[in-house]
């Protein structure tokens, strides 16, 4: 059975209300960054949740690691003191945590030494491909096996279809994987208007080693001035019925499938979502069940 | 174009007065929402980022979110956004105060913006 997974947030709300469903997860996916915080000497220190959670991680179940912050995409000179920062803290994280994996985006989240944070769109070419390639590596020396997330943008820097041959350029070495988030490729065929079949076709399912699933939400018309509505990456809502669908497609093609994360965003579950969040993890188990009869 | 010159033109974009122009500049076919809704974006993470480092900016949100917003709207277009973490937002922020003339930063309000509108700070993981 492939195990299912739960983001834990650091947020005492969220793991107040979402106990129940944390302690039946088989396994806790957390950011490094957000377990973080930047002492005045700027070294980069545990705050009080990595030592909350890190107390779970001596009870039996595995952690593994998705970060926002390692922007595997760029390599201005300027971020390189960060960068150096960023890996050595995460190489301390894994001797508590002991990650069976670690994923990043594929994005620029930091730009130009600059922090962006949302990771950005790369230039789709083979010169970035080696910077992430070269980012992989640095960070296989510290956790064996790494990978890159599909990302969400908002605008690309070349046709989105053609970012399913780009990432596979990105993890082609030996130990890189793939982690396919069927909300972002939802998210980006709504927004580019593509058919989302087309960009799984095009990806080498054997390279996925996490799939993740999650609901987002729709923007404000008031926010753009065109009055246009985009679907945002979220993780603030149900889980639609079509990346249900597409995990139901996908996850028996994956065949080194390792996990299947449902993610949600801390500050977006009230008592009245719990028994939506619990509903869900229920299908993904009833769904990995239906692959591995199949 | 070298290897990387694409990071200073997308860093800059992302804080132009328009977005939109310095993003097509690099690939003229960026969709032009979501180049404004990206922009919207690293400007709401660094808000939250700063909000979450500083009591005396949330203070100041609260009592006033619009007099805030356009002391933060000057903040982001002026100062590049050179940290990472809550702390190092607000020292910044509070560098830039400190030499504009600006409100001094009222004491801290009774009235606490909902839990959640502060703390969506990973919004886009």
């Amino acid at each position: 059975m492939i195990p299912v997974g739960f983001t834990l947030q650091p947020e005492p709300a969220f793991l107040e209300r979402c106990h129940a469903i944390i302690a039946a997860a088989d396994y806790w996916e957390v950011a490094p960054e957000t377990l973080w915080r930047q002492g005045s000497d700027g070294r980069l220190e545990p705050n009080g949740f990595h030592r909350q959670f890190a107390a779970m991680a001596r009870r039996g179940r595995f952690f593994v690691a998705h970060g926002v912050g390692l922007s595997m995409g760029t390599a201005a000179a300027a971020d390189a003191g960060r960068r150096r920062k960023w890996l050595a803290r995460v190489r301390a994280d894994h001797s508590t945590f002991g990650f069976r994996w670690y994923t990043d985006h594929l994005g620029a989240s930091s730009v130009d030494g600059l922090a962006m944070t949302l990771p950005l769109p790369l230039p789709m070419t083979g010169a970035v491909a080696r910077v992430v390639r070269r980012r992989l590596a640095q960070m296989q020396r510290v956790v064996g096996d790494v990978g890159v997330e599909n990302n969400v943008a908002y605008f690309t820097l070349g046709d989105p279809l053609d970012e399913a041959r780009f990432l596979m350029d990105c993890v082609r070495a030996r130990g890189s994987h793939l982690l396919l988030d069927l909300h972002n490729v939802y998210t980006m065929a709504q927004n580019f208007g593509f058919d989302a079949a087309e960009y799984l076709r095009r990806l080498d399912l054997a390279k996925v080693i996490e799939l993740h699933v999650s609901g987002g939400s729709d923007s404000s018309p008031a926010w753009l001035p065109s009055g246009r509505v985009m679907r945002l990456d979220g993780h603030d809502g149900a889980v639609p019925e079509m990346v249900w669908r597409m995990l139901e497609a996908v996850a028996p093609r994956c065949p080194n499938l390792r996990g299947v994360t449902l993610e949600r965003m801390e500050g977006t579950v009230e008592e009245g979502d719990v028994p939506l969040l619990a509903a869900e993890m229920t299908r993904l188990r009833a769904t990995l069940q239906r692959r591995r009869r199949a | 174009m070298k290897p990387g010159a694409w990071e200073k033109e997308l860093a800059a974009a992302m804080r132009a007065a328009d977005p939109v122009a310095a993003v097509r500049a690099l690939h003229p076919g960026a969709d032009a929402d979501g180049v404004r809704m990206s922009a919207l974006l690293v400007a709401r993470l660094r808000f939250e980022r700063l909000v979450r480092g500083s009591p005396a900016a949330e203070a100041w949100f609260d009592r006033d979110p619009a007099d805030f917003a356009r002391a933060f709207r000057r903040y982001h277009a002026e100062v590049a956004p050179r940290a990472f973490f809550p702390a190092g937002e607000a020292e910044l922020f509070e560098t830039w105060r400190a030499s504009h003339v600006t409100p001094p930063l009222p004491a801290r309000s009774r009235i606490v913006a909902p839990r959640h509108a502060r703390r969506r700070r990973r919004a886009h993981r």
